[in-house]
């Protein structure tokens, strides 16, 4: 007789600590994202505000890592576990920590899908310059253009690609991972070796055309835009339901990939930087990359950016798997759109990326990706400020509850002090990069809690709806 | 047969057991919430005019946030006095 499962809601248990490594490591390639704009606002301080960056994030890591091994069959990533601290105090603070983090990571599909359409314009398709503008104030309005074509293309791929499941999602991850960051490893290792680092490039050592607390403002933008790159392995733990072996994969799976970053984030801007120089990365920082490539591999530069690509491929894809997720267990513990707790038979939550796909391929009308990651990054700063704060709260008010990973209780102590830290960053570095995003960050954000109060209303109103999705058989899941 | 009841009938109680135990309170921290508002949209207010002492006392007042965190230590709560 075949059993059918109890819950029809299921993900399930596939990967190691390895696999989960493998999804994040999409996360060096965000730093083709914005490398060159930070180059260009903050100039050869940039360096040092990328390595700031990634050590916060590692900081970090160590909070986060406990919060994760507390609720071993949570999907969906820090703030989900953040929330369960948060609603004992004020249960809006719970969606909103959740949805800032969904909102940080989804956008990187619109940006890196943008991103993807201009690099393959600018080497392969320079001629592709028509576009349709709808503008609704001088400076933002909606824009199709070839970007846009190939990017959606490549969003509707991806989702076609992650239906069959998380275990295959991983092994895809392997071979766009080992395919794109080994040509951007050397894109980093082998100026060393061939003396095209000039430390002149550095020089003078200070941030442009600014002065008093500009710069310290402009520090602080930098370091605001820089932080949704750099802290963003923490998505090695969004997948925490999906470990065999969720206790000792957690830990693993974030040190890890944190140690990954550490290299592409501390080394990648400096090279890039003392190799090609702050006047020549200001000419297009959109594609900061190419001329590094052009110089280091000369003709063969066209190649390196066709890795490029991939690696952008693999960012994406990582984003769609762990915000997915993150929608997943939001809509399952109640915080927001029920239907997003519907998984296909393969245990993929299939409405949630299917809303996660939809909402980019709206975001990317937008144009232009700095402004909608600048967008984004403000839920990004709300998450880690609150979800930081839930780590330091975990601690005092479940002091016996099971542990398998203990951070050092210095490590959730200096998680308060960069709690501080990014809502400095949030309230002084998000508005350097214009008002009306960082207005659209928020209201997007807020959304979150006006969600979570329709979910609750629906909830009431009709109990019974919440029965979603289809039967899964039990044997299924155990494959 | 198939269980048709979902977790999430009752939304706020999945069927899942709390591993935190019981609910338990370290602080009230609605006052802690109010001044992270206050300080943000002053460090707002130093972004937007270029206030030299906005972002001052901003600063200051995000470094006496985490003040109220140390001085919880050896106490069985409160941020501050709450």
């Amino acid at each position: 007789m075949v059993q059918v499962a109890a819950k029809q809601s299921q993900l399930v248990r596939a990967i190691r600590w390895t696999d989960a490594f493998w999804i994040a490591s999409g996360v060096p390639a965000l730093l083709v994202f914005s490398v060159g704009y930070i180059a260009v606002l903050d100039g050869p301080v940039s360096v040092v505000i990328w390595l700031a960056a990634v050590l916060i994030g590692l900081a970090m890591a160590f909070v986060y890592a406990e919060m994760a091994g507390m609720f071993p069959e949570k999907s969906g990533g820090p703030p989900v576990f953040g929330a369960q601290a948060w609603k004992r105090y004020a249960r809006p603070i719970a969606p909103l920590n959740i949805w800032g983090y969904w909102f940080a990571w989804s956008p990187v599909l619109a940006i890196g899908g943008l991103l993807m359409g201009s690099y393959i314009q600018a080497e392969w398709a320079p001629g592709q310059t028509w576009s349709a503008n709808w503008t609704l104030t001088s400076n933002f309005g909606i824009h199709l253009n070839f970007a846009f074509v190939v990017g959606a293309a490549i969003l509707i791929g991806l989702y076609w690609l992650n239906h069959f499941g998380i275990k295959e999602s991983a092994w895809t991850q392997l071979v766009l991972a080992v395919t794109s960051l080994v040509p951007l490893g050397l894109m980093i290792v082998v100026p060393i070796f061939e003396g095209k680092v000039h430390l002149s490039n550095l020089s003078p050592f200070t941030v442009p055309n600014a002065h008093g607390w500009h710069v310290f403002a402009l520090i602080c933008a930098g370091l605001f835009v820089a932080a949704w790159s750099a802290y963003a392995f923490e998505t090695a733990i969004v997948y925490t339901a999906e470990f065999r072996r969720p206790q000792r994969d957690t830990p693993r799976a974030i040190f890890a990939s944190g140690g990954l970053c550490l290299f592409f984030y501390g080394l990648g801007p400096f090279i890039l930087y003392a190799v090609v120089g702050g006047k020549t990365i200001q000419q297009d920082p959109k594609v900061a990359l190419v001329p590094l490539a052009h110089d280091v591999f000369g003709t063969a530069g066209g190649l390196l950016i066709g890795l490029l690509l991939v690696a952008l491929l693999l960012s994406i894809n990582t984003a769609i798997l762990g915000s997915s997720r993150t929608l997943y267990q939001a809509s399952k513990d109640a915080w927001t759109f029920r239907f997003m707790q519907w998984t296909s038979p393969r245990g993929v939550p299939l409405k949630a990326m299917g809303f996660d796909v939809g909402f980019n391929l709206l975001l990317m009308m937008l144009g232009n990706p700095i402004y909608i990651l600048a967008a984004s990054t403000v839920g990004y700063m709300i998450f880690n400020t609150l979800n930081l704060i839930a780590g330091y709260l975990l601690r005092k008010d479940a002091p016996a509850a099971q542990r398998p990973y203990r951070a050092p209780v210095t490590m959730i102590r200096l998680g308060v002090v960069l709690a501080a830290v990014n809502l400095v960053l949030l309230f002084v570095g998000a508005p350097s990069w214009g008002w009306k995003y960082v207005g659209l960050g928020w209201l997007i954000v807020l959304a979150g809690i006006v969600i979570y109060y329709y979910r609750s209303w629906s909830d009431r109103r009709a109990p019974d709806r919440a029965v979603v999705g289809v039967p899964t058989l039990s044997q299924g899941q155990e494959q | 047969m198939t269980e048709e009841r979902s977790p999430l009938a009752n939304p706020a109680e999945s069927a899942e057991i709390d591993p935190l135990g019981p609910d338990v309170r370290w602080a009230n921290l609605a006052p802690m919430i109010a001044y992270l508002v206050a300080v943000g949209g002053l460090l707002t207010l130093a972004t937007w005019k270029n206030l030299a002492w906005a972002y001052i006392l901003g600063l200051l007042l995000t470094v006496l946030w985490i003040i109220g965190f140390v001085v919880d230590k050896n106490r069985p709560e409160r941020w501050f006095r709450w």
